[in-house]
């Protein structure tokens, strides 16, 4: 009496595995607050740091966070870094690193971006290189100071050593 | 840590002298402004910050190519247990220990911003010392010194809006002492830098470029 059509198989059957694209799913892994680990962490998912770390991590393809409670005195590389916690160590962000305004962090970054948040403590040297795209008023600014004829306060030091003479100008 | 702590009592000796309150103001800086236009686009710099970190003076000097070295050193030297000075106690060996740079790091620029209002005759000193080793010359380093008779009694946190204006923030609600240093005391206790330029703004500070030789 009832008979399907096909189009009515396809809506009432699930569809099989290979019809629906597969989204990636990263997992976050987990080092809660009591533990401590003393090692090199290295991996392909993401985590957050509650507890104690005191070694290396290595998770360039991935997010690291450390937590509030978190403790960690390693180098850290990661994709994202966000420190919410005490950092004793280096960090290496392949995209971003971030300091929460209750990160505390003593060591290098080297990232494309870094940002601190307000009230974030921090101690150690940050790398930047020229973020040519960024559209800030400074930037502009900075261009156009360039391009104006300024008093150096001092000559080029390539200058000095060449001349052999102090040359100093004042503004 | 080695046994060259310092006495809490010096620390402690300056007594409040009154009362005021936190306030965010924004002032005109000609000092940064001209330390602004020293920069050119086609180099790297290196960049001395003896303040707090401050997350829009990174983003503004992200601008440029550069490295910056963020010390904190106000709050760094008031986290230092002061116990009674032992033998061997040493200023250099504080600050060598505080700011370990590797030994060929030359610094472009300074920015000490008010910190050395902070110190005394003996830190001031040996501050200089030490950073004249990691000066090349031609290094600027920009400070702005009180001409008050008090200061807060912790130092302004200064962020950069624009080349030409800083926001000044105050948290401290004691005043204390200032030490008022004249250009000859700066003279002294700098032998390595000369005065290159200064301003005196109309909030009491005057802002110096102070040139390394």
């Amino acid at each position: 009496m009832w008979k399907k059509t096909d189009s009515e198989f396809a809506d009432n059957e699930m569809p099989s595995p290979s019809a629906v694209p597969e989204q990636p799913v990263t997992e976050q892994a987990v080092i809660g607050t009591s533990l401590v680990l003393k090692g090199d962490v290295t991996g392909e998912n993401d985590l957050l740091i509650q507890g104690q770390v005191e070694g290396k991590v290595v998770l360039k393809k991935n997010s690291v966070t450390i937590g509030r409670n978190g403790r960690v005195k390693a180098d850290i590389y990661g994709k994202v870094i966000r420190v919410e916690g005490r950092v004793q160590g280096n960090l290496f962000g392949d995209d971003k690193i971030i300091i929460n305004k209750s990160g505390d962090v003593r060591g290098n970054l080297s990232a494309p971006r870094v940002s601190l948040e307000d009230g974030a403590r921090f101690k150690g040297s940050i790398d930047m290189e020229t973020a040519l795209e960024k559209p800030s008023t400074s930037a502009s600014m900075a261009g156009s100071a360039i391009e104006q004829s300024t008093k150096p306060l001092v000559k080029e030091p390539e200058k000095e050593e060449k001349t052999g003479k102090s040359g100093l100008k004042l503004t | 840590m080695k046994g060259w702590f310092r006495s809490r009592k010096s620390r402690e000796s300056a007594p409040a002298v009154g009362k005021t309150r936190r306030e965010t103001s924004v002032h005109p800086s000609l000092g940064f402004n001209t330390l602004f236009h020293q920069f050119r686009a086609n180099r790297k710099y290196r960049i001395l910050d003896l303040g707090p970190a401050v997350g829009d003076n990174i983003d503004f000097f992200s601008q440029f190519r550069c490295r910056i070295y963020i010390e904190d050193l106000y709050r760094t030297l008031n986290s230092f247990e002061y116990l009674t000075p032992n033998d061997g106690f040493s200023y250099a060996a504080v600050f060598e220990y505080l700011m370990p740079y590797l030994k060929n790091t030359r610094f472009d620029f300074i920015l000490a911003w008010d910190i050395l209002n902070y110190l005394d005759r003996e830190e001031f000193r040996h501050l200089v010392v030490h950073l004249s080793q990691f000066s090349r010359k031609g290094t600027v380093l920009f400070g702005l010194i009180s001409t008050l008779k008090h200061i807060p009694e912790t130092p302004y946190q200064f962020k950069i809006i624009d080349s030409e204006n800083l926001l000044y923030t105050q948290n401290a609600e004691i005043l204390k002492p200032c030490p008022r240093y004249e250009p000859s005391d700066l003279n002294e206790l700098m032998p390595n830098f000369r005065i290159c330029n200064s301003f005196l703004l109309r909030n009491g500070f005057k802002e110096y470029l102070f040139l390394c030789d």
